[in-house]
């Protein structure tokens, strides 16, 4: 069974702010924010969008048994998946307590990787 | 082995039955392109993520046609937003004034009468050319976004003898992405020679011709940036512009509209903050 936690979508805001403000975030399935932004963007940006929409979200954990929740991610890491410097969170937006459709919030691993590289040249 | 015996003539005529209602952003082009241009990197991005494993040189093979369809794909879909703006335009002109600036669009009946219960003249006239070119992208907006019964004054991208003005950079990179477009979609990413001459003269450096285009991640990732940037920077001006053109036209004729309601919908249309004769449109 998967681990879930209820938060605002201004907590969620609140922690990619604290935790990872320069990251670089996409978004997979959620069309309004997708279409509002341009993405991947920061942590700071994806958090103002987060907190200009309002509303609750529930985040759930790896459903895999033999996956391993993220380690180092505060309050946040039992729902958080991904190795390394990878983080995703499985996100849904509640309504009257009841769960929509998944989405995905994830670091972009490539994008960053890729702006490193024309950083560097 | 053989190709297997179906009615090739009746299921190839099916797939224009195979579809799907247009997304509600849409209606707003700098929201349609966001959302469509996300969409193909995150293509790119959800297949590096799930064949990590897989055999090195199929996976390479396959990434590297990913990489051009993405680029292709994200190319258009500016090249949408163009049109999609440009649309934008004309309906908000069309019977507010009476010069020849939609004359600079072409259009056949069949495409006038395709759109005539749906009432969307600037779909009419902007959806049937191609707008892959800047000097006639240009020129669609100068006309359209002239002052009314004036000459084009309105520039929407610098021409290349324009050295100094500080958007020419945006000019020559998007010239070139035209250009790897044309290879990608007319000759399955084959730098030709003559692809090769015309890349020499738009970057000012060598390139190589009869070789293939070999994209790498990050030149996915620098188109989408710069892309990005492009249509941001393209909507803001489109807007501010039309709405300065309709400033003209209510100071000629103030019974023809209300500024506060055009303000509003070019705001919510353009996702931007517009001024229409004093009354300013905030997108909500």
């Amino acid at each position: 069974m998967a681990e879930t936690l209820d938060l605002t979508a201004e907590e969620l805001a609140k922690w990619l702010v604290e935790r990872a403000p320069e990251r670089l975030w996409g978004v997979d399935g959620e069309d309004q924010i997708e279409m509002t932004l341009s993405l991947p963007c920061t942590g700071t940006e994806l958090a103002a969008e987060l907190a200009r929409r309002g509303g609750r979200l529930r985040l759930s954990g790896p459903t895999d048994e033999h996956a391993e929740p993220h380690r180092d991610l505060g309050h946040l890491s039992p729902v958080a998946y991904g190795k390394d410097d990878e983080i995703i969170f499985r996100v849904a937006w509640l309504n009257d307590g009841k769960e929509g459709r998944e989405w995905l919030i994830e670091t972009d691993l490539l994008a960053e990787e890729a702006t490193r590289l024309a950083q560097a040249s | 082995m053989a190709a297997p015996k179906l009615d090739f003539s009746k299921l190839i005529s099916q797939i224009p039955e195979h579809l799907g209602d247009m997304p509600v952003e849409s209606a707003r082009p700098i929201e349609h392109f966001h959302l469509d241009a996300h969409g193909y990197w995150n293509l790119l991005r959800y297949f590096d993520r799930r064949t990590v494993g897989a055999i090195p040189a199929a996976r390479e093979r396959h990434v590297l046609r990913l990489r051009s369809m993405v680029v292709l794909g994200l190319v258009e879909t500016f090249e949408r937003f163009l049109k999609e703006a440009a649309a934008l335009c004309v309906d908000q002109l069309a019977g507010r004034v009476l010069d020849d600036r939609l004359s600079v669009l072409s259009v056949s009946a069949g495409a006038v009468a395709a759109h005539f219960e749906e009432k969307t003249l600037g779909k009419a006239l902007c959806e049937a050319d191609t707008w892959l070119n800047t000097r006639d992208i240009n020129s669609r907006f100068g006309k359209l976004l002239a002052d009314p019964f004036h000459k084009p004054s309105f520039k929407f991208l610098p021409d290349p003898d324009q050295k100094k003005d500080p958007d020419l950079w945006r000019r020559s990179a998007l010239d070139i992405l035209w250009q790897l477009r044309h290879s990608i979609a007319h000759n399955a990413g084959v730098i030709t020679r003559s692809d090769a001459a015309k890349l020499r003269l738009l970057r000012r450096g060598a390139v190589n011709g009869h070789k293939i285009l070999q994209l790498t991640n990050g030149d996915v990732w620098y188109v989408k940036l710069f892309l990005d940037d492009l249509a941001s920077w393209a909507n803001a001006k489109i807007a501010v512009r039309l709405a300065q053109v309709l400033s003209t036209i209510h100071a000629d004729d103030s019974g023809l509209f209300a500024p506060s309601e055009v303000a509003d919908v070019l705001a919510q249309l353009f996702r931007e903050q517009v001024e229409v004769a004093g009354a300013t449109g905030i997108p909500r």
